[in-house]
């Protein structure tokens, strides 16, 4: 059995102009330690996907299994409990608390789980163990992306959720990012879900989704994945 | 096309801060229906009086002659001719007493009675020699019915009806005359056209209009006639005026203190309304920065960029004040009728008088759109680009109380977090603090006003005035604490989102948003004891009414604790407003 799996997941909107399918049969499978790419364009469900991945959202219908657990049919306060958890996840822009120092936004994830990780050490393995004092104005982009990786991982989640986590950052920035990703989740045996619009960061993954209209387009599996460093886009 | 984007950014920004819409509307209500509404009081009552005086034509002076045979023929000769025949009454009074009864008698001639005109409550004026009207029943004059028989004198009377004299507008008890330390049980007033002696002389005044509610030239005119009788009629006679009046006086002085309470509260609420309008619209447009920059980027000349709050605000007070008409003539008629437990003044006026209400609402919304004009000038000041890019919180800024490592580490980091958001924005500090300060002076010197009034002898009716007081202090509290609140929310909504994806509780969430609004309110209290204490001072002063020894201790106390309730209440009513809050919008771009 698969660490993650996804099984006809269907995700309906209900609006003043009828029911919209968000997703629709979404069936995947997953595993530790897997780097895993969902592509598509704009509109095509990778949000509603990591939304309902990440406990933010509840599935219509099918069932999603995390670890042997059913997180379909939750309800509220059980959701918080799988988010709080369950799943690291890393924003887009950041989402840092602006008054608190690096050190003390990942602290706000630490404290209230139980099996987290030390902050500190945390902070100095995605090498800011000099700028743990520092505020996020204090910190320039890339800086900044790496304390919300900080604050992700070191709740010891069981998944790592990343929501176009180099999407404002620049070039070379964005590379270092995923760099980083990579490497936490083939070090730490993690399974890490990147969303990007990116096509290129596919062959970077273990495992590519590429969505469209709400349904797998595609499930592929790289052998042989290639590092970043060697990807142009 | 400016005209209709225009239309719907106003209408999203309607649908979008409709609290704070309402907040505003009905921080305007509650301002400007107290302000008008106690305000109102004191032109009512004098207008009141003044015209009861003139409609009942009542007698300016009334002077008793001592002599046991009353006024002489000379007396009244002189009398007549200063005053003119037409002005003056002429009759008899006296007190008879039966058992423990005191009953003062007055006899005149009622075919033409047009000094101090019996007001008739019930049943008519006696026509026939054996009828009397009676004074009607108050909390010291027992009460007769229409029909009962009286013994005067050896002599049966029918009462025919029950009165008002327009002199005794007091209901509390009428000394006697006659028995030092008594006071009068009954007033009856006897019909009859061949008085036994004059000892009782009515005047007044040809001209009505120089009463005006005791006007000080009214009372040099009085003391002229005074001084002028006195000479001409000897030691023998006594003179007595309006000013005498135990119950004109009152109501007069009533008014009177009502007006100064009023002058000073009106001075508070209208501070406290323009702090929270301006607070509230300085950062509402500093949330929505970027649409304002957007819209001068593409060319919206400045007013047309930040017109739509100003309509928002206009609209908002508007309706405010619009509908403050009712609840300020509610507190008016209350105020009114408060009065009349004790003293029972004329119907109240039945004219409406918009004057004072239409000064209080200008004033008012002027100094609001001023207000907003000003913060939104404060914003389109700064370049386009100033305004695109998020405010930027002060850089690596550490509150004072980081300088003390050992008090500041001493604080969980939710502590630390909380102490710098409130800290490290001043502007929005004070504000806060000022405003929640001015609530607490609010409430406490209604209780303090109160406690005053319950120690007091005859001061029931400033009861009402601090009730009044304390129940829109309440009020505009609970609205102020509650739209910081609110504020405070939708300021933090991408931050409350981001600690729901990390698994934050809703308890947790709310009490991280929470922490920051109690310990304001806590600094504005505390902040706002002794600015309320030297308000006290000085109210009790200028007032000339109450004193700080006679608060209650517990009126100390209960001030904060009512304060904190407010805080609680409004976070039990916005605790939904956060827990609502959409996930999503922490995935969203900074706007």
């Amino acid at each position: 059995m698969s660490f993650l799996e996804l099984k006809n997941v269907c995700k309906d909107y209900q609006s003043e102009a009828g029911t919209f399918r968000a997703l629709s049969n979404v069936s995947f499978e997953l595993n530790n330690g897997d780097f895993v790419v969902i592509v598509g364009p704009s509109g095509a469900g990778k949000t509603t996907l990591l939304n309902v991945l990440g406990g933010m959202d509840t599935t219509t219908s099918g069932n999603i299994i995390l670890d042997n657990k059913s997180i379909v049919n939750l309800n509220k306060k059980q959701l918080t409990d799988y988010r709080r958890k369950d799943v690291g996840f890393v924003f887009q822009f950041y989402n840092l608390m602006p008054n608190l120092t690096a050190l003390e936004n990942v602290e706000l994830a630490t404290e209230i789980c139980s099996d987290a990780l030390n902050p500190k050490n945390t902070l100095e393995s995605v090498e800011l163990g000099d700028k743990l004092k520092n505020f996020p104005a204090q910190l320039s982009g890339g800086e900044q992306q790496r304390v919300s990786i900080a604050r992700a991982i070191a709740k010891n989640p069981k998944i790592l959720l990343c929501d176009e986590p180099t999407g404002a950052l620049d070039y070379i920035t964005g590379k270092k990012i995923l760099r980083l990703l990579y490497d936490i989740s083939k070090n730490n045996n993690k399974l890490v879900i990147v969303v990007t619009h990116n096509q290129a960061l596919k062959d970077m993954a273990d495992k590519v989704i590429f969505v469209k209209n709400g349904e797998i387009e595609n499930f592929i599996i790289n052998q042989n994945p290639k590092p970043i460093e060697e990807i142009e886009w | 096309m400016v005209m209709k984007a225009n239309f719907l950014l106003f209408k999203r920004l309607f649908k979008k801060q409709i609290i704070r819409f309402l907040t505003i509307l009905a921080i305007v209500l509650v301002s400007i229906g107290f302000m008008a509404g106690v305000g109102e009081v004191e032109p009512k009552i004098k207008y009141a009086i003044n015209n009861y005086y003139q409609t009942q034509n009542v007698s300016d002076l009334n002077i008793k002659s001592t002599n046991i045979s009353g006024f002489s023929y000379t007396e009244i000769e002189y009398l007549n001719n200063k005053f003119g025949n037409q002005n003056i009454l002429k009759s008899f009074s006296t007190e008879l007493k039966d058992q423990n009864n005191i009953i003062r008698l007055y006899m005149f001639d009622f075919s033409n009675l047009n000094i101090n005109k019996l007001e008739i409550l019930e049943g008519l004026l006696p026509k026939n020699n054996n009828e009397v009207v009676v004074e009607r029943q108050t909390t010291s004059l027992k009460s007769y019915k229409i029909g009962d028989s009286i013994q005067i004198m050896g002599n049966s009377y029918v009462v025919t009806g029950i009165v008002k004299n327009p002199l005794f507008i007091n209901k509390a008890e009428e000394s006697s005359y006659n028995y030092p330390n008594e006071s009068i049980s009954q007033i009856v007033y006897l019909n009859t056209s061949t008085l036994p002696i004059i000892n009782d002389i009515y005047i007044s005044f040809e001209n009505k209009n120089i009463f005006n509610s005791l006007s000080q030239e009214y009372e040099d005119i009085i003391n002229n006639y005074k001084d002028a009788i006195k000479i001409n009629l000897g030691e023998n006679v006594v003179v007595l005026s309006l000013f005498e009046n135990l119950g004109i006086r009152m109501s007069l002085s009533y008014a009177e203190k009502v007006g100064d309470i009023s002058l000073i509260f009106v001075v508070f609420f209208i501070l406290v309304t323009l702090l929270v309008v301006y607070s509230t619209m300085s950062r509402l447009l500093d949330e929505e920065r970027s649409q304002t920059g957007c819209l001068v980027t593409l060319g919206y000349k400045n007013y047309k960029a930040v017109n739509r709050y100003i309509y928002f605000v206009f609209v908002a007070t508007i309706m405010g004040g619009v509908l403050a008409f009712g609840v300020s003539y509610g507190v008016t008629r209350l105020l009114y009728y408060a009065f009349n437990i004790v003293y029972s003044l004329p119907k109240f006026p039945s004219n409406i008088d918009f004057s004072y209400y239409l000064i209080v609402f200008l004033t008012l919304s002027l100094s609001i759109i001023i207000t907003t004009l000003l913060s939104c000038y404060n914003l389109v000041k700064n370049k386009p680009i100033v305004l695109l890019s998020r405010k930027a919180p002060k850089v690596g800024k550490k509150t004072f109380l980081e300088l003390f490592p050992f008090i500041w580490n001493r604080f969980s980091f939710k502590y630390k977090s909380t102490l710098r958001n409130v800290f490290l924005f001043k502007s929005r500090f004070f504000m806060t603090i000022i405003s929640i300060a001015g609530s607490t002076v609010l409430v406490l010197a209604g209780l303090g006003l109160l406690d005053n009034a319950l120690k007091m002898e005859n001061s029931s009716a400033i009861i009402a005035i601090s009730i009044v007081l304390i129940v829109f202090s309440a009020f505009l509290s609970e609205l102020v604490i509650y739209n910081l609140t609110n504020i405070n929310i939708s300021e933090r909504n991408r931050e409350i989102a981001t600690l729901m994806v990390l698994g934050y509780k809703d308890r947790e969430v709310s009490g991280y948003i929470y922490r920051e609004i109690y310990i304001l309110t806590l600094i504005g209290a505390v902040i706002g004891m002794p600015i309320g204490y030297g308000f006290l001072v000085f109210l009790f002063n200028y007032i000339d009414f109450g004193k700080i020894a006679d608060i209650n201790w517990w009126s100390w106390l209960l001030t904060p604790i009512i304060i904190i309730f407010f805080t609680f209440i409004s976070t039990i009513m916005l605790y939904r407003k956060i827990i609502k809050i959409d996930m999503n919008s922490s995935l969203k771009s900074v706007d």
